[in-house]
């Protein structure tokens, strides 16, 4: 089962939920106690999720790798600061989030990621209707990491956590380190401009009629 | 629901209004109903994205992260506890405290009338010492040595020098901040 598909039933099941997230307390006491192999269940039930969030803010599968490391390295040295207030796993996309957003803006990612989305250019053809039951969900994929470099560094992770990791708002503000307002308006701001670049360069999901509108 | 309620909650989705229990029972239908999915495209393009990839990697490469994440732990307090043997303060503090040993010995020599020997450097940089006369040197007038500290990358060099204006070194300690003390 994916994470994402966890995180559903964790969010349609309240009791679920508070499961998970008390056995991951008692799997950072035991960390915090210096167990070691604790602390690399954590590393396996997270890691999957964190990476495929990393890989789509970061557009770099191995640096997404990377990223996710050192994460996991940093949320061991500072185990003692988690404040179990928030899931682990929050704390943990904090940590990840934010080394992420630092390689996106300390690299010469634009050009990178200008190569990358270049690499990654899909031209589906085909009307609006039914269009959508013949994409396959790789492809749409491809289309979101072609186009989420045209957003910030901060709209790109509050668009990816809240609608496409199916956080909740307030998560996203925790990981971001911002108001719940705040992440409201980079998800406006970054569905503004996705429509505007679907519009341009992905006009089949466009509806006829308001097709070269802007 | 239906499908008609379900498209009903779409621009309160749109605009963050819609409670979290709501909107995942709203996300989730429009992953498996193509005909509300084609609708709410029509609607907010940007929709399509509720069909991205969720599939995680590979166990193999979860193992491999995991081994890394160990590995970098390891590595990690290998340092800290490297870090935690040097201290260079000590290493400072107690090159300090030989200058004032050494500072006040040969004063206390001085004091005595017995001048203490000078050290030269010869050509081939080897400190030879060269005994004074104890009446050349009246002890009353006689300076205190000058001592001075250097810091040169981890070592701490400590530079006494003999009595007179020659710059002569009377003695040098280079104290190693790595030495366990």
């Amino acid at each position: 089962m994916s994470t994402r598909e966890s995180h559903c039933i964790l969010l349609g099941g309240a009791r679920l939920r508070s499961e998970v997230v008390m056995d991951d307390r008692k799997v950072v006491r035991a960390a915090l106690g210096g167990d070691e192999e604790a602390f690399a269940d954590l590393v396996r039930r997270y890691s999957g999720g964190l990476h495929r969030a990393v890989a789509r803010i970061v557009l770099d599968d191995e640096e997404a790798w990377d990223v996710v490391q050192m994460a996991f390295i940093k949320a061991w040295q500072r185990l003692d600061r988690y404040n179990p207030r928030w899931s682990f796993s929050t704390w943990l996309y904090r940590i990840g989030t934010n080394l992420a957003i630092d390689l996106v803006r300390s690299r010469s990612s634009r050009q990178k990621a200008h190569r990358a989305g270049n690499e990654h250019q899909l031209r589906l053809v085909g009307g609006t209707e039914e269009t959508t039951t013949r994409l396959e969900h790789g492809e749409v994929d491809g289309i979101l990491r072609d186009l989420v470099r045209y957003l910030t560094p901060q709209q790109r992770s509050a668009f990816i956590m809240r609608e496409i990791e199916d956080f909740e708002t307030a998560e996203v503000a925790e990981i971001l380190g911002c108001s719940t307002a705040t992440v409201r308006n980079h998800v406006f701001q970054a569905r503004k401009t996705l429509r505007r670049e679907i519009q341009n360069r992905f006009p089949e999901f466009v509806p006829e009629d308001q097709r070269g509108q802007k | 629901m239906s499908c008609e309620v379900y498209r009903e909650l779409l621009p309160a989705y749109l605009d963050e209004s819609l409670d979290e229990v709501r909107r995942t029972g709203f996300r989730s239908h429009l992953r498996s109903c193509v005909g509300c999915r084609e609708f709410a495209i029509g609607e907010e393009p940007t929709l399509v994205f509720s069909l991205a990839d969720a599939v995680d990697p590979s166990p193999d490469r979860i193992e491999a992260c995991v081994t890394a994440v160990v590995a970098g732990i390891h590595q990690e307090r290998l340092e800290r506890r490297l870090r935690g043997s040097r201290r260079p303060w000590l290493a400072a503090a107690a090159a300090v405290v030989l200058a004032i040993v050494a500072a006040s010995m040969w004063w206390l020599k001085s004091d005595d009338g017995v001048s203490s020997p000078t050290l030269q450097a010869n050509d081939q940089g080897v400190e030879i010492s060269s005994p004074v006369a104890t009446e050349e040197i009246p002890a009353a007038t006689e300076p205190p040595p000058r001592v001075e500290v250097e810091m040169v990358q981890e070592e701490v060099r400590v530079y006494q020098y003999a009595i007179g204006d020659d710059g002569t070194t009377g003695a040098v300690f280079i104290v190693n901040p790595a030495m366990e003390l």
